[in-house]
């Protein structure tokens, strides 16, 4: 009976990690091997009964064959593992307790068909296990916060109190008081699973409630630089359209010194817009682009010479973020600025670092704070180095950022 | 006298180019003579010139072209490129042009830019004469590093040349105090024109040629800072 109940034991093993983890190789030989190790590993330990040394090594022979046989990060592979030793570690003596509890061990004589009952209610219980937990664990998958692993801790104090006592011997021969606490246990545990089970799933609404409401405003802002392209280009088509009524009124009346003065006057417009929209970086075209009404609404020119537009060492989301929050910080100091407004952006190359400066307009050393603070952020947030200074004959303020080319050297 | 040459055919950006060019350094109190180029295949261009405004879309020729070939006789003047479109800037970055100007050139830019490309001018000029060492004008720009090495002090040069004198580095030190040059460790002295990065631990810096110079605990935040002062000058 005892190897029916490893081969019952180890197929159940097979069966519950392979819901959760990843075979090396998916071959049926490849699993076949698997289980025939698995077993023999068991039987040998089994085969004269087990002391807590004789279950502490399978234990570990087991996980070490569970670490080689599967394929996921080695935390879910323990995670999954003790959570078979849990259902099996409960399982069994739960089903003995059941067994006895009934009375069925009087009505049935041969120890035989006794043996089977426990063997098969305990695989019973195995299975209705392992689909709770499967149930739970699809429904809080998505967002496995850290609180989820403290679910474990009374688990694993379960686990630790059944390697000590939890053979037939000690739990239901004698006074049974180490059965009264393993009873006891149960339902607190269970209790305790599903506090914390609940309170993992209302996380995971919050956090889904704070994602649509991000979607929301991703939509809504969208929206607003839609807006603005069109409003931008609306204005742009419209002024256009009065300057060629304008050159065509100069043509016809033959005032051709005029109509130089207001082509030149268009083509420089025209370029300084192309320019402002324009740049070699796509993330700064992104940005600048998304910033243009607001650009033009304060009369702020500006111009970019980014000699390697790519700026491999920083991925997209990083250049959008470092241009985002220089450009905004460059329009709230241009603001205050009374005189000619501009933004000059531009990156150079040295061969172990990739240097990007930003200058723009201020005649005043107060805002050199605020501007620090806003570089020390990014610093933090792309691993770069800046350095921020203000030149008060050109009453501008310097930013530069040193960041590494190389992995390992900046 | 500050010679400088336009490489400009369009008539209306070169008065306005002019005209800062003027301004600028009128206000600095610097004399120039401006010369404005018509004839690419003349070969008066080898002449010396400190400054040359190159618009890279010349009407007959292409300004990339004639400023390669420029270069390979004047090597140490500053190149300005001028464009109409960014993307044609960056070819600048082949012929080592010092600055780029997106036309319509704002005068208020155009003044920020010149201060650093005037600094880098005057600091192109400066050096020593000492006929113990070289025959000819040593230049500060041509200087890598100093290394001071068995009472012996090290001048190793941007083209591979080393010179040994038996001046301690703290001689050099007060020579060349004001100009590019920052201590990284008690044996070295380093033109910070010539860094290229740290390493990660901050135990090291790289210079141009490929070299690793020790950067020591001791010197280390006075030598980032003179080093990005340095970048806020030059850039």
């Amino acid at each position: 009976m005892i190897y029916v109940a490893t081969i019952l034991n180890i197929i159940f093993l097979i069966y519950f990690l392979c819901k959760y983890l990843s075979l090396r190789n998916n071959d049926k030989w490849f699993i076949c091997l698997t289980f025939f190790v698995s077993c023999f590993i068991v039987l040998i330990f089994n085969q004269n009964g087990l002391n807590p040394l004789n279950k502490l090594l399978m234990f570990f022979l087991l996980y070490i064959e569970v670490l080689i046989v599967f394929y996921d990060d080695w935390k879910k592979k323990t995670l999954f593992f003790l959570l078979y030793y849990l259902i099996i570690g409960i399982g069994e003596p739960l089903s003995v307790f059941l067994i006895q509890n009934f009375r069925i061990d009087q009505w049935i004589e041969n120890p035989l068909i006794l043996m089977l009952m426990i063997i098969t209610l305990s695989q019973v219980i195995y299975y209705t296990s392992a689909a709770v937990i499967n149930y739970a664990y699809k429904s809080i998958e998505s967002n496995l916060s850290k609180r989820f692993y403290f679910l474990f801790i009374p688990l694993l104090i379960v686990l630790v109190f059944l390697f000590y006592f939890g053979d037939y011997n000690t739990l239901f021969i004698g006074d049974h008081i180490l059965l009264n606490i393993f009873l006891f246990c149960l339902p607190v545990i269970f209790l305790i699973c599903l506090i914390q089970y609940y309170v993992i799933k209302v996380s995971n609404l919050k956090k889904n409630l704070e994602i649509s409401k991000l979607n929301q405003e991703l939509l809504e802002s969208r929206y607003q630089y839609l807006l603005n392209q069109y409003n931008t280009n609306f204005n742009f088509l419209h002024d256009l359209l009065k300057t060629c009524t304008n050159l065509t009124v100069l043509i016809n009346n033959k005032k051709y010194k005029e109509l130089e003065e207001e082509i030149y006057i268009l083509s420089d417009e025209t370029y300084k817009k192309f320019n402002t929209i324009y740049s070699n970086s796509l993330s700064l075209s992104i940005v600048l682009n998304e910033k243009q009404q607001e650009l033009t609404e304060n009369d702020i020119y500006v111009t970019t010479t980014l000699l390697d537009g790519d700026l491999k060492c920083l991925s997209s989301n990083q250049q959008v973020y470092l241009f985002n929050e220089m450009i905004s910080a460059a329009i709230n100091s241009c603001k205050n600025f009374n005189h000619r407004r501009y933004i000059i952006v531009k990156s150079f190359m040295k061969e172990k670092s990739m240097i990007i400066q930003f200058i723009f307009s201020n005649d005043s050393i107060e805002i050199l704070s605020k501007v620090k603070t806003i570089t020390d952020e990014i610093d933090k947030r792309i691993s770069s180095i800046s350095n921020v200074k203000f030149d008060e004959s050109n009453q501008t303020i310097e930013v530069i950022f040193s960041l590494n080319n190389a992995s390992n050297e900046f | 006298m500050i010679k400088i040459l336009i490489c400009e055919d369009d008539l209306k950006d070169r008065k306005i180019l002019i005209e800062y060019l003027q301004s600028y350094f009128k206000k600095n109190k610097i004399d120039i003579e401006i010369n404005i180029l018509n004839n690419y295949e003349s070969s008066d261009y080898y002449e010396e010139y400190d400054f040359i405004f190159l618009d890279i879309q010349l009407e007959n020729t292409n300004g990339i072209d004639f400023a390669r070939r420029f270069r390979e006789k004047n090597r140490d003047s500053i190149i300005v490129i001028t464009s109409n479109y960014q993307k044609y800037l960056i070819e600048g970055y082949t012929i080592e042009a010092q600055r780029y100007f997106l036309k319509p050139i704002e005068k208020e830019i155009f003044e920020e830019e010149m201060d650093k490309l005037l600094f880098r001018y005057k600091d192109r000029l400066s050096g020593f004469y000492d006929e113990k060492l070289s025959r000819k004008r040593i230049y500060y720009k041509d200087i890598l590093y100093i290394e001071f090495l068995d009472r012996h002090s090290v001048l190793n040069f941007t083209n591979g040349n080393k010179i040994h004198t038996k001046c301690t580095l703290k001689y050099w030190m007060e020579k060349m105090e004001g100009y590019t040059f920052c201590q990284s460790y008690k044996s070295f002295y380093v033109n910070l024109d010539y860094v290229t990065g740290f390493s990660k631990d901050w135990k090291d810096i790289f210079i141009s040629n490929g070299e690793k110079n020790p950067l020591s605990k001791k010197y280390k935040k006075e030598f980032t800072n003179e080093y990005f002062i340095h970048l806020h000058k030059s850039l």
